[in-house]
């Protein structure tokens, strides 16, 4: 029986969609059986982020007004055998989906794979409620600047009412040099401790993330970005490994080490 | 002298804290109203004219309502020079003495208050946690929070102005008592920077000033104490 996990932030523009499809993928490079679930009715862009959104025949709404079978709906990665992906309606609207009947497709597709990622719109409506429903875990993405902060801590407070555990945070988009610079942006441990829940990654802003988007190919999938590395470490954490954290100083070149010892810029 | 055993329903008696009109809890209150009137009628000339002499009620086991209250307060009033300062009674309404206990107790609240969730209670109120920015406490007694305040705490908010607001960190962005309102004036970039009080505080209002001010907490058995004192 798979475990499904919710990808949510409030804020929009986070990074939801993308760390849905890199968990995803990072999951299925382990050799796991996931299956990508986008929520967003109306604005579907998972498919788009993980290069799929030529093979779409069938949607979420389809399943679910009855018009095809679930397994008709999904679409399976080129990539990988064990990554597939049910598409959200890009024609309807939130409203035309209730948690019940989200609930029931979630239930349906569990004992089929190892892992169910779903990808949740912005806000805290029906569509997030609609998310929420079939999840048994959430993962709780922000970016370190306030407003995603707060929005993250108001959706964090919503799911702590659901039955289900608390949920895991990452921190999306971190620069690494806000620290140095001493510029005034929250950094991670600000985060963590105005929101008090477990940090399951960080991931460093890194453009090859927005070049991995748009040519449709997620980032986890190449090996030597910082950003990729981070997700992968995500997967491994979510399957239970204890994976430390990537930190800003590790990433300092032995020399680079030896100069900042001595005060010298590098 | 009279020497009828006849009871007494309506007994006047001085004690070293002023008199005391003690109405019998057996009979009817008909008796009582109209023993009352005699009463007052026939000492009208004891009470000396121009000097006010307040008087205790105490109804014994009598549940007096409201009305009865006033009806009794009014005939012994009727004299002119004697006032009643306090009806007391061993006996109250359910109603009554739940909303007392409500008033009294405290409420433990163990989690995070997070934004956009507003946190009442009738009594005191205890958080073991923060409460982050934009998340709202209100109580109608005190809130101690054993965490950091950066949301909004509202103490006294039937209007008691005696109600405190104690937090271990306080960086709130309001603080209401009563119908006092801190507002803090530091910009949130300067306040994610400094705190407004790293070190335990408790807000009251200060009455001289008629605002809100910030204590160290080992103050507040003081204050609690004055506080206690000035209700009794």
């Amino acid at each position: 029986m798979g475990e499904a996990i919710v990808i949510t932030s409030g804020k929009g523009g986070v990074g939801k969609t993308t760390t849905s499809a890199n968990i995803g993928t990072a999951l299925a490079l382990q050799g796991k059986q996931v299956c990508l679930l986008d929520t967003d009715i109306g604005l579907r862009n998972l498919d788009v982020v993980m290069g799929l959104e030529n093979r779409i025949i069938y949607d979420l709404v389809d399943v679910l007004e009855g018009r095809c079978k679930v397994q008709q709906a999904l679409i399976r990665d080129k990539r990988f055998e064990c990554l597939h992906l049910l598409p959200a309606a890009q024609t309807k609207d939130k409203s035309d989906v209730t948690p019940e009947q989200m609930a029931e497709v979630v239930n349906e597709l569990k004992p089929d794979y190892d892992y169910l990622i779903i990808d949740c719109p912005a806000g805290i409506e029906q569509g997030f409620r609609n998310a929420v429903a079939g999840a048994d875990q959430a993962i709780v993405v922000t970016t370190p600047d306030t407003p995603a902060v707060r929005d993250a801590d108001r959706v964090i407070g919503l799911l702590e009412q659901e039955e289900m555990p608390s949920p895991k945070l990452v921190v999306n988009r971190v620069r690494k040099a806000s620290k140095e610079k001493g510029d005034d942006l929250l950094d991670v441990d600000d985060v963590v401790a105005t929101l008090a829940i477990d940090l399951l990654g960080v991931v460093f802003e890194d453009e090859g993330v927005l070049r991995a988007s748009h040519k449709g190919e997620p980032v986890a999938t190449t090996p030597n970005t910082s950003a990729s590395l981070a997700y992968r470490n995500i997967a491994r954490r979510i399957l239970g490994e204890s994976v430390p954290l990537l930190s800003l100083t590790t990433k300092k070149s032995f020399l680079a080490r030896v100069k900042s010892l001595f005060g010298i810029q590098a | 002298m009279k020497t009828t055993f006849q009871k007494q329903f309506v007994t006047i008696k001085g004690t070293k804290d002023g008199i005391v009109i003690h109405l019998d809890d057996q009979c009817s209150y008909a008796s009582i109203v109209s023993e009352l009137e005699a009463k007052i009628a026939e000492n009208h000339s004891a009470f000396d004219e121009g000097k006010d002499v307040s008087v205790r009620v105490h109804a014994g086991n009598r549940y007096l309502t409201e009305a009865q209250q006033e009806e009794v307060k009014a005939l012994i009033e009727h004299t002119g020079v004697i006032v009643v300062d306090e009806f007391y009674s061993n006996v109250m309404t359910i109603a009554r003495a739940q909303e007392e206990k409500e008033r009294e107790e405290l409420t433990t609240y163990t989690r995070i208050v997070r934004s956009g969730q507003v946190l009442r209670v009738k009594g005191d109120l205890l958080i073991l946690g923060d409460v982050n920015p934009g998340g709202i406490v209100e109580a109608v007694g005190d809130v101690y929070i054993l965490g950091s305040l950066k949301g909004i705490a509202k103490a006294g908010i039937k209007g008691n102005e005696n109600a405190v607001v104690a937090a271990s960190v306080m960086v709130p962005s309001q603080v209401k008592i009563a119908e006092h309102l801190y507002l803090t004036e530091s910009t949130r970039a300067e306040r994610a920077q400094e705190v407004l009080y790293a070190e335990p505080k408790y807000a009251c209002i200060e009455h001289q000033e008629e605002e809100i001010v910030f204590h160290a907490l080992n103050g507040l058995a003081a204050f609690r104490r004055d506080r206690k004192n000035k209700r009794d």
